[in-house]
């Protein structure tokens, strides 16, 4: 489930960085720092998570 | 023996073949970007492009390689579950590339958003744009733009502070704009927040033998300029249109 939801968040946020680079207008950039980023960052935080769980399964942390 | 041979060769060529894709989804874009740009002055031979349009490309590169392994990542959780291999891809899309993604999405963004182009991008600023661009327009701003007495940037060098800590304030500022922009919170006609710096004009001007000249600006006066009770605007604005003629502009 965890793994899944970093998954859609990343997948979420690495798209809704693409419109700026692309073409910068106010709302890519809005995008990008109020969406984009928070996105990102949420998938790395599940992914970080998931990967303690399973170091904690498996008694290496 | 005979058989594990095509397997043996089938494996190299995957492992060469997976990495020469990675490079071209993030080299092609990168090369498509810098090479693209639109310009009437001709190009200097062997031009590659500029740092930020090769940051453009490299970001969409890198964002397109990591949407690409995302879904090869998930497909394969799908179906194998969590296995070592897909972890590694995990890691590198949701780690790592995202980390490429977004300081090239910033760069482009911040020197982006140094352009006119940026600035005339909201519809409150369009008069102010056409102002700008129109050669006979006498205001300040259009005498600076149609004489290329700044180069680039124009809106950005006269409405942002020196040194480091100017340039972190005026983006800051510049995110406040955008935020109330796409919000709608803002009032009309828009006005500049704060008394315009002499310091931004100075900088330019302030060591120029034109300024310096007793006859144009007697010693005198110069403290009051320094410390702003005189507005260089006062003598030599308006710098924009004023706000009853920006429609018709």
């Amino acid at each position: 489930m965890l793994v899944r939801a970093s998954i859609l968040a990343a997948l979420l946020g690495t798209a809704t960085c693409l419109p700026l680079l692309i073409r910068e207008t106010p709302y890519t950039f809005v995008l990008f720092m109020f969406v984009a980023q928070p996105l990102l960052a949420v998938a790395f935080l599940f992914f970080t998570v998931k990967v303690f769980q399973d170091l904690r399964r498996g008694h290496l942390f | 023996m005979a058989q594990g041979l095509p397997r043996r060769q089938e494996v190299k060529r995957t492992r060469f073949f997976l990495p020469a894709l990675c490079l071209a989804a993030i080299v092609v874009p990168a090369a498509a970007f810098a090479a693209g740009t639109e310009s009437v002055i001709p190009k200097p031979h062997g031009w590659v492009g500029t740092t930020e349009e090769w940051a453009r490309g490299l970001g969409i590169g890198f964002a397109i390689l990591d949407l690409l392994i995302l879904v090869a990542a998930f497909r394969s959780h799908r179906r194998t579950g969590e296995s070592p291999a897909s972890k590694q891809l995990l890691f590198v899309a949701i780690a790592v590339l995202p980390v490429g993604v977004v300081f090239f999405s910033y760069f482009h963004g911040l020197e982006a958003s140094k352009k006119v182009g940026a600035c005339g991008a909201c519809h409150v600023m369009t008069p102010f744009v056409n102002d700008l661009r129109n050669p006979k327009s006498d205001t300040l701003a259009a005498v600076h733009f149609k004489n290329r007495y700044i180069q680039e940037n124009h809106c950005y060098t006269c409405h942002s502070d020196y040194g480091m800590f100017g340039t972190v304030h005026a983006k800051w500022e510049g995110l406040g704009h955008i935020y109330r922009y796409t919000t709608g919170r803002y009032t009309m006609p828009i006005r500049i927040n704060n008394p315009y710096s002499n310091l931004r004009c100075l900088n330019c001007h302030g060591t120029s033998q034109k300024f310096l000249d007793p006859a144009k600006h007697p010693k005198e006066d110069l403290p009051a300029m320094f410390s702003g009770k005189t507005s260089c605007i006062d003598c030599h604005g308006p710098a924009h249109p004023a706000p009853e003629t920006r429609a018709s502009r």
